[in-house]
C-alpha cells in the first residue's frame, strides 16, 4: 500500500472519529441536552477546536499527497464543500456562544443551532466523501457534479451507517441512562449497513478483501461486545480507538480506487515532495501526540497537579 | 463573458474573507501576548488585577479564536475550491510550509485548550503560564508559515520555471526552497510586525474607550493597566513594522519592479526620482501630484542619481493599477499619524503629564487603533494589487487560477453576506462577555 495514501487515510480516521463522536452527542443534544448538560460541556468544549483543526490538516495533507486530483475536487464539489465550510463556521460560533453568553435558555437555543449545524456539515461532507469514493454524481473528466452526488442509495447507506456509528460512539462516551444497548446494536448494525453499501457499490472491492473485513470486523465487535457487558470504566475510548479501526479496515479494503474505477496511485505525489511530506507528517505528528496526551491528562483525568 | 464574471466572484470571495480573517489574526496575534504579560506581571506581584485582566482577556481571545479559525477553515477550503488550478501548482512546489502551519496551529489549539480550561488547576501558577507561551508561538509561526506561501506568489522558486511556462511541466522541484524565497525574510518580518502593530492597537483602542467610559477608580486603574500592556506590544510593533515596510518597499525594486513602480506612480524609469504625494491616475499616468525632489531615488538606491524602475519597461497587459500608489500615500499617512500619536504619547510621559489620564490622549488612541486598522488592510490590498494581474509573479495569471463554475457565484454572495452577519455578531458576543463578567471591587490592585 501507497504509504502517502496510508497517512493520508490514517489523519482522515483520526479526523472522522473525533467528528463522529461530536455527531453522536450533536443528536443526542438534539433530544436531550438539559439532561447531559455537564457531561456534554466537559466533553466537548475543550476538543472540539482539535477536531476542527484535524479537518484543516486532512485537507492540507490531501492537498499535499493528491496534487493533481485538486482541479477535479476543486472544481466539481466546490458548493457542497464551501456550504459544509459556512456551517463550520456556525457550529464554532454558537458552541462558544453557548459556553460564554448563554443564559439557561439561549444556551439551549445556540447547543440546538451548534447541533443542527454540525449535522448539516456533517452530511455534505460524508455524501461529498462517499460521491468521490464511489464516483456517483462526479464526472471526473469534466468536473462536473450532479445532484445524485447526495441523493443516491451508497451515500445514504454510507450516512446511516455513520449516524448510527456516531450514536453508538456518543453513547459509549456519554452514558445515557435507559441506551446502554443501543450502542452496541448501533455499532452492529453501522458496520452491516456500511459493508453492503461498499460491497453492492463499490466494483474494486475484492472478494479476498471482504472476508478479511468481515473477519477482523467480526473480533473487534466481538471485543466491543464484552467490553459494553463488563461496564468497563474507558469503554468511551475503547469505543473510539474500535471505530477508528473499523474505519481503517474500510480504507484498506476499499484501497486503491476512487471515482469508483479509478485507480488513486495515479494522482498520488511522486514529486519531491513525497519524502519531506512524510518527514513533516511524522515529526509534526509526534509533536500532535503528545501535546494530546498532555491535554487528555490535564484536562480530563487530573483535578489538580 | 461569464468567466469574467466568475474570475470577479472569486476574487471578490477570496480577498473578503482574508479582509476579516486578517483582523481576526492580528488581534488572535497580539492577544495572547498581552494576556501572557498581564499573567506573569499577576503572579510576579501578587497583583489581583492584572490576574483578572489575563482570565477576562483570555475569554475575548477564545472567542475570536473560535471565529478566527472559522474563517480560517472557510479560506483553506476557499483556496482549495476556488482556486484549484493554483493549488495544484502550489501542491506540487511549494505547499510545505502551509502544511508544517497545521502543526503549528496544532500547537496553539492544543495548548489553548490546555491554558483556558486550567486556570486553578496548578499548584504553581507559573506552570499555567508557561502553557500560554505556545499558544502566542504558535499564532506568530503560522503567521510565519502563511507568509511563506504569499512570499512564494510574489517571488516563486523552487522549480523550473521556463519549463513550466513552455509546456505546464513541472520540473526540477526543490521542496524546501519555497521557505526561503527571495522575498520570504522581508515579507515574514513586515507581515508579523504590522499583525503585532494592529493587534496591540486594536487592544488600546479598546482600552481608551473603556476608559473614557469608566466611572470608579477601580475600573480606571484596570483599563490603564491594559492599556499599558498593549501599549508595550503597540510601541515595539510599531517601531518593527516601520523599519520592515521601509525595507519591504526598497526589496520590490529588484523582486517586482512593475508593482514597485506603480507604488510610486513611476510610468517612466527614471534617475534622480521625486517622491510623488498624492495625484490622480488618469489615463495610465498620474497627474496633481506633489513631488519631492531626488528622494525617491536616494531611499531606493541609496543615491539620487540611482535609476529607478519604471512601468513603461513592461507590457501594459502586466501593469498593476495605478490606484495603488494612492493606497501606498494614504498607508503612509495611516501610519505616520500614529507614530505621531506614540511620539506625543512618549513625550506626554517623559514630561511626566500623566498622559493616560487626558481625554484628549485617550481619544487619539481610538484613532489609533481605526488607523492601525486601515493601515493594515490597506497595505495588504495594495500588496495583493500590485501583484496583478498574477496570481504566482510571472506564472500564473488570476484567470488562469479561478474556478469558473457557474455556481460559484451564488455561493460567494451568500458567504459575503454571512460575513457581514457574522462579524458583528462576535463583536456583539465579546461585548456581552466581558459586560457580564464586570470589573468587581475585589480586583483592585493590592
Amino acid at each position: 500500500m501507497n504509504e502517502l495514501y496510508l497517512i493520508n487515510y490514517l489523519i482522515f480516521s483520526i479526523f472522522l472519529t473525533m467528528f463522529l463522536v461530536e455527531v453522536g452527542i450533536a443528536i443526542i443534544s438534539l433530544f436531550g441536552y438539559e439532561k447531559y448538560k455537564d457531561r456534554i460541556k466537559r466533553l466537548i468544549n475543550p476538543i472540539w477546536e482539535v477536531t476542527g483543526t484535524f479537518a484543516i490538516f486532512y485537507v492540507v495533507n490531501f492537498e499535499v499527497t493528491y496534487p493533481t486530483m485538486l482541479s477535479i475536487v476543486g472544481t466539481a464539489y466546490a458548493v457542497p464543500l464551501l456550504v459544509a465550510a459556512i456551517f463550520i463556521i456556525l457550529r464554532n460560533m454558537f458552541i462558544i456562544f453557548s459556553e460564554y453568553i448563554g443564559t439557561d435558555k439561549s444556551e439551549h437555543r445556540f447547543r440546538l443551532i451548534y447541533s443542527v449545524s454540525t449535522l448539516i456539515a456533517a452530511i455534505l461532507a460524508i455524501a461529498t466523501l462517499a460521491s468521490g469514493i464511489s464516483g456517483i454524481g462526479i464526472s471526473p473528466s469534466t468536473s462536473t457534479l450532479t445532484p445524485s452526488f447526495l441523493f443516491n442509495p451508497f451515500t445514504i447507506l454510507i450516512l446511516a451507517s455513520l449516524v448510527l456509528f456516531a450514536l453508538s460512539l456518543a453513547e459509549s462516551i456519554l452514558k445515557p441512562e435507559g441506551f446502554q444497548k443501543i450502542g452496541i446494536v448501533s455499532e452492529i448494525l453501522g458496520f452491516a449497513i456500511a459493508y453492503v453499501a461498499v460491497a453492492m457499490y463499490l466494483p474494486g472491492f475484492k472478494i479476498a478483501n471482504q472476508t478479511i473485513l468481515i473477519a477482523v470486523s467480526t473480533v473487534l465487535l466481538a471485543i466491543a461486545v464484552i467490553i459494553q457487558a463488563a461496564k468497563y470504566k474507558h469503554a468511551g475510548a475503547f469505543n473510539m480507538i474500535l471505530v477508528f479501526l473499523l474505519i481503517n479496515l474500510f480504507g484498506v479494503a476499499a484501497y486503491p480506487y476512487i471515482f469508483g474505477t479509478t485507480n488513486i496511485t495515479s494522482y498520488i505525489a511522486t514529486s519531491a515532495l513525497a519524502t519531506p511530506e512524510i518527514l513533516i507528517t511524522l515529526i509534526g505528528g509526534a509533536f500532535v501526540a503528545i501535546s494530546l496526551v498532555a491535554l487528555i491528562y490535564i484536562n480530563y483525568i487530573k483535578k489538580n497537579i | 463573458m461569464f468567466g469574467l464574471y466568475a474570475v470577479f466572484f472569486d476574487r471578490l470571495l477570496t480577498g473578503y474573507s482574508l479582509f476579516v480573517h486578517i483582523i481576526l489574526a492580528s488581534v488572535g496575534m497580539a492577544l495572547p501576548i498581552i494576556i501572557l504579560l498581564a499573567e506573569y506581571l499577576g503572579i510576579r506581584f501578587n497583583d489581583k488585577q492584572y490576574e483578572s485582566i489575563a482570565k477576562r482577556l483570555s475569554i475575548a481571545f477564545i472567542i475570536l479564536f473560535a471565529v478566527g479559525t472559522a474563517s480560517g477553515t472557510l479560506i483553506a477550503f476557499e483556496l482549495l475550491l476556488v482556486w484549484p488550478k493554483f493549488m495544484a501548482l502550489v501542491s506540487q512546489v511549494a505547499i510545505l510550509p502551509v502544511y508544517v502551519e497545521v502543526f503549528a496551529f496544532f500547537m496553539e489549539t492544543i495548548f489553548l485548550a490546555m491554558y483556558i480550561y486550567s486556570w486553578d488547576k496548578f499548584k504553581s501558577k507559573m506552570t499555567h503560564l508557561l502553557l500560554g507561551i505556545p499558544v502566542a508561538l504558535g499564532a506568530a509561526l503560522s503567521a510565519l508559515f502563511i507568509t511563506m506561501l504569499n512570499a512564494f506568489m510574489n517571488t516563486p522558486n523552487g522549480f523550473n520555471i521556463a519549463t513550466y511556462l513552455k509546456n505546464g511541466t513541472i520540473t526540477n522541484v526543490m521542496p524546501y526552497a519555497v521557505f526561503s524565497t527571495p522575498s520570504t525574510s522581508l515579507e515574514a518580518s513586515h507581515v508579523i510586525s504590522t499583525a503585532y502593530f494592529a493587534g496591540a492597537f486594536i487592544v488600546i483602542a479598546y482600552a481608551a474607550i473603556m476608559l473614557l467610559k469608566a466611572s470608579d477608580q477601580n475600573k480606571k486603574a484596570y483599563y490603564v493597566k491594559i492599556l499599558k500592556l498593549a501599549l508595550i506590544v503597540g510601541i515595539i510593533a510599531t517601531l518593527l513594522s516601520l523599519v520592515t515596510g521601509l525595507q519591504s518597499i526598497s526589496s520590490l525594486v529588484h523582486l517586482q519592479p512593475e508593482k514597485y513602480a506603480a507604488i510610486e506612480g513611476n510610468i517612466n524609469p527614471q534617475s534622480y526620482a521625486p517622491e510623488r504625494l498624492g495625484g490622480i491616475p488618469i489615463n495610465g499616468t498620474l497627474r496633481y501630484y506633489i513631488p519631492i525632489p531626488d528622494i525617491q531615488s536616494i531611499l531606493a538606491t541609496g543615491s539620487p542619481s540611482g535609476t529607478v524602475p519604471g512601468l513603461s519597461s513592461y507590457p501594459k497587459s502586466t501593469w498593476p493599477p495605478l490606484i495603488i500608489h494612492l493606497m501606498f500615500d494614504m498607508l503612509l499617512g495611516a501610519s505616520a499619524l500614529v507614530t505621531l500619536i506614540l511620539a506625543l504619547f512618549v513625550l506626554l510621559w517623559l514630561l511626566k503629564r500623566k498622559p493616560l489620564e487626558s481625554k484628549f490622549m485617550l481619544s487619539l488612541f481610538i484613532l489609533a487603533g481605526v488607523l492601525a486598522v486601515f493601515a493594515l488592510e490597506d497595505g495588504w490590498v495594495m500588496e495583493e494589487l500590485g501583484r496583478q494581474p498574477w496570481i504566482i509573479y510571472n506564472v500564473m495569471l488570476v484567470s488562469q487560477a479561478a474556478n469558473t463554475t457557474p455556481t460559484i457565484s451564488p455561493i460567494a454572495v451568500f458567504i459575503l453576506a454571512f460575513y457581514v452577519v457574522a462579524i458583528p455578531a462576535t463583536v456583539f458576543v465579546i461585548r456581552k462577555v466581558l459586560a457580564k463578567r464586570p470589573v468587581e471591587p475585589e480586583q483592585v490592585s493590592v
